[in-house]
């Protein structure tokens, strides 16, 4: 066997074993739970309250992008609190206005900490729910297939808003910037104009 | 005509071609960071090619046609690096991958520049720069965040393998000199 031959051998197998565990971990990292208390994004304000439920994925993304909307909530007047989708998380959604579900597309469908999440809430009573998805590329699949168990859960889904990584986020809405500051100011825009009774 | 009759001229710009490739890789750096913040992965994944293919002309016209330095050789790893931490943080930036694993691309690099006068076979420390770069342009060209990760990851890992492959063998170098 040349040197050559053996060095890529040796490269390849290297790689074939780091893509495997590479592999396994991701598929332990992205449905697993992360447990986080409930974090008051904004304690004032006179439009109703809602509850932000998300799953923070791998990259700081989804955190920035679920913040940012929670920001543009409570700057809309929203009382706003905020948590991780985990079987900890609060699911008595009484007194709450709104449910907003926040999460990464791993293989277009949403985290499952977050299905399961949504799952273990049950009937929804008409409540209204958001989804605020980020993906790589196209988060509608991910958009349905969610809208669609809320909907059999009797939610009433208000609004659904995608956010990616791998094609520009709206420029021709007029924001600046990078993609991920393009996607920050329109999260932070549409959590702006969520108003109680939106279709 | 063998390259040994090739007039001398024509060999100088055939090795100094060699040297442009390798800048050329450098210059592609600042793009492919910038594509992909901008969320422009079609042109950046494009430029990670051209550059990709700089990586393997660029030495061999050297070898062949030039006089092989030391200076040339590091400049063609700080190249490597440099196109490398372009696009790997460029993916931490744009929210593509966490930052983690250009620690990892950093460290390894490190190492490997801090070993290189130590003579041992290491072959995916040998060719750890075209592994990123394949890597990274995975990342570039895969539309699901799962198996984006999936590729940095194994990017953190290939890196971490060839750090401990390296402090393995110099900490026994090490030991034997020491005995």
């Amino acid at each position: 066997m040349s040197p050559f031959v053996r060095h890529s051998l040796i490269v390849a197998a290297a790689m074939l074993a780091s893509l495997m565990a590479a592999a396994i971990w991701v598929a332990w990292a992205t449905s697993r739970e992360i447990v986080t208390g409930v974090t008051p994004l904004s304690s004032t304000g006179t439009t109703g309250r809602a509850l932000l439920v998300y799953h923070p994925g791998l990259s700081d993304f989804p955190d920035r992008i679920t913040a940012a909307f929670g920001a543009g909530m409570a700057a809309a007047g929203w009382r706003v609190d905020r948590t991780t989708a985990s079987a900890q998380a609060q699911a008595d959604l009484a007194g709450y206005d709104l449910l907003v579900l926040g999460s990464p597309v791993y293989g277009n469908a949403a985290a499952r900490p977050l299905t399961h999440y949504l799952e273990r809430l049950g009937d929804l009573g008409g409540r209204p729910v958001a989804l605020v998805f980020t993906a790589a590329g196209d988060a509608g699949p991910a958009l349905q297939a969610s809208a669609g168990q809320a909907q059999a859960q009797h939610g009433r889904v208000v609004g659904r808003y995608g956010y990616t990584t791998q094609t520009p986020n709206g420029p021709s809405q007029g924001h600046a910037g990078s993609n991920v500051e393009r996607a920050i100011a329109m999260a932070r825009d549409a959590g702006a104009k969520l108003r109680p009774g939106a279709p | 005509m063998s390259q040994q009759r090739w007039p001398p001229a024509l060999r100088r710009a055939a090795a100094a071609s060699g040297h442009l490739l390798t800048a050329a890789r450098l210059a592609l750096s600042p793009l492919v960071f910038t594509w992909i913040v901008a969320g422009r992965l079609g042109p950046a994944a494009a430029a990670l090619l051209l550059a990709m293919a700089t990586d393997l002309l660029d030495g061999p016209l050297v070898r062949r046609y030039g006089r092989p330095s030391r200076a040339g050789a590091w400049c063609d790893v700080g190249a490597d690096l440099a196109l490398v931490v372009a696009a790997f943080a460029g993916c931490a930036a744009a929210g593509v991958l966490p930052w983690w694993p250009l620690g990892a691309i950093a460290a390894s690099f490190a190492v490997f520049a801090s070993t290189t006068r130590t003579r041992f076979h290491d072959p995916l420390g040998r060719s750890i720069g075209g592994v990123l770069m394949t890597l990274a342009l995975g990342v570039l060209l895969m539309p699901d965040l799962a198996a984006q990760a999936a590729l940095g990851t194994t990017a953190g890992i290939a890196c971490a393998l060839t750090i401990v492959a390296r402090l393995a063998v110099v900490s026994r170098l090490a030991t034997r000199l020491s005995a």
